[in-house]
């Protein structure tokens, strides 16, 4: 348990109070600088001097978002499955990045207009080198500080609950069909952000230049066709084995019956095991994690591990492990 | 959704996979708005004809348990909380016929008796 509270209150400390601590200061800064700017300010540079411009008051407003919010959210993501006792490398990175991007982003921000300070017009502003150079080394220790003080221990995979496979009179036919899918509130999100997407497509189009709308466009495009893709898996176990089939049918995978040397039941979290959500490819081991929760895992002859989320996981690895049985029996 | 067929079974195979539906509505493990697998897809994990399928979920929709919706295949309706509302009710039935040395075939007739009653 000792172990549990310290490996939490490191990625407490890294993932969220870092985070809190480096926005809330560079906004401070930023207030403070406030009062002695010109209007707009220089937010941009290119190899000439400043090239965009934006009122004051976005700045703090930028900071709160990029170096505030956008690292907790990374931060919270890993704290949750570490609250759990889950343990490995993404969990360890998350924090740290998190750490490091707030410090970065939150000095370069407050530094961009500290350096503006005094000056009649943003034209006159000076380059952000020196801001730079302050910002990433500043970034890159606490990142390196907060990745070292993460608990290094490896992830405890929950032992795998035995499967008994299903028995069947003789001539008895078993099948499984499922699905594996993403929760509600996930779903939503993604529909959201696809929307979203196609919006910005469309006012591009209307408002903006060619280029950046075509680019809007392919992301859009692209959103839908990932969301359709791999949102939702249709899984089936049969006696040829088990079919994972995506939404749209645009990816199959297969483990044959006599392929399958044992079939258990775990518990998945995709960050701690698998490094995400989807289609995930580890050694070892190939998984389709659309949520956590309970998974069947196969292992195939080679000792290669097939795992895919779905409800109602034991009846599937029942049914399965008999296919399995069945293929074997056939065989010998 | 499990799903197990016997064809050596004297019972047509469409009944035994509405058998199978029905039991799931009953155990609670399908429920009202659960989508029905495609029946091609059962048809061809369980490797019998189609109509075989579509045959079943004729009944299935006969019965209000499955309702047909457009776009997304047969869904389970309602009628599923009824079901399981009734399960334990037979489970007692075919207790006490099991103690009474009373066979599930004279069972299940004396139910279709007092139904149509």
């Amino acid at each position: 348990m000792a172990a549990v509270g310290k490996a939490f209150s490191r990625a407490l400390g890294a993932g969220v109070v870092t985070p809190v601590v480096a926005s809330l200061t560079a906004i401070a800064v930023e207030l403070v600088a406030m009062g002695d700017l010109p209007d707009p300010v220089a937010t941009h540079w290119g190899p000439q001097g400043p090239n965009g411009f934006a009122p004051a008051w976005t700045v703090p407003l930028m900071t709160a978002l990029v170096a505030g919010v956008l690292p907790l959210v990374l931060g919270v993501s890993a704290l949750r499955a570490v609250a759990r006792g889950e343990r490995g490398f993404t969990l360890r990175l998350l924090p740290a990045v998190a750490a490091g991007l707030s410090v970065f982003l939150g000095t370069l921000l407050a530094g961009m207009l500290v350096l503006q300070r005094g000056l009649e017009s943003a034209d006159h502003a000076g380059g952000v080198g020196p801001v730079m150079l302050v910002a990433l080394p500043a970034g890159a220790v606490v990142g390196i500080v907060a990745w070292l003080a993460q608990s290094r221990e490896i992830g405890v995979a929950a032992p795998a609950a035995a499967v008994e496979p299903l028995t069947l009179q003789p001539g008895e036919r078993a099948v499984w069909l499922g699905r594996s899918e993403m929760s509600p509130w996930a779903f939503a999100f993604i529909v959201a952000a696809t929307l979203a997407a196609w919006a910005g497509a469309v006012l591009m189009w209307v408002g903006g230049d060619a280029a950046a709308a075509g680019i809007v466009t392919a992301v859009a495009v692209l959103l839908t066709v990932l969301s359709f893709t791999f949102t939702v898996f249709r899984v089936r176990v049969d006696a040829a084995g088990l079919t994972v089939t995506s939404g749209a049918g645009l990816v199959r995978m297969r483990v044959p019956a006599a392929d399958i040397a044992s079939v258990t039941v775990i518990e998945v979290h995709g960050l701690a095991q698998f490094g995400g959500y989807g289609i995930r490819q580890i050694p070892g081991a190939t998984a389709i994690v659309t949520r956590a929760g309970r998974a069947v895992e196969v292992t195939r002859r080679s000792g290669r591990r097939f795992v895919v989320t779905v409800d109602d996981a034991p009846t599937a690895a029942a049914v399965l492990a008999a296919a399995g049985e069945a293929a074997h029996a056939a065989q010998d | 959704m499990l799903l197990r067929i016997d064809p050596t079974s004297s019972q047509p195979l469409y009944d035994q996979i509405a058998g199978a539906v029905r039991g799931q509505a009953a155990a609670g493990t399908l429920r009202d708005g659960d989508r029905l697998p495609a029946a091609r897809e059962v048809a061809d994990a369980l490797d019998v004809n189609l109509h075989t399928v579509l045959k079943a979920y004729q009944l299935l929709r006969d019965e209000g348990l499955v309702e047909m919706r457009r776009g997304r295949g047969a869904v389970v309706s309602a009628h599923a909380a009824a079901l399981a509302a009734l399960r334990d009710d037979a489970l007692a039935l075919a207790a006490r016929a099991r103690a009474l040395g009373v066979g599930a075939d004279a069972v299940a007739a004396l139910v279709r008796a007092a139904a149509e009653e």
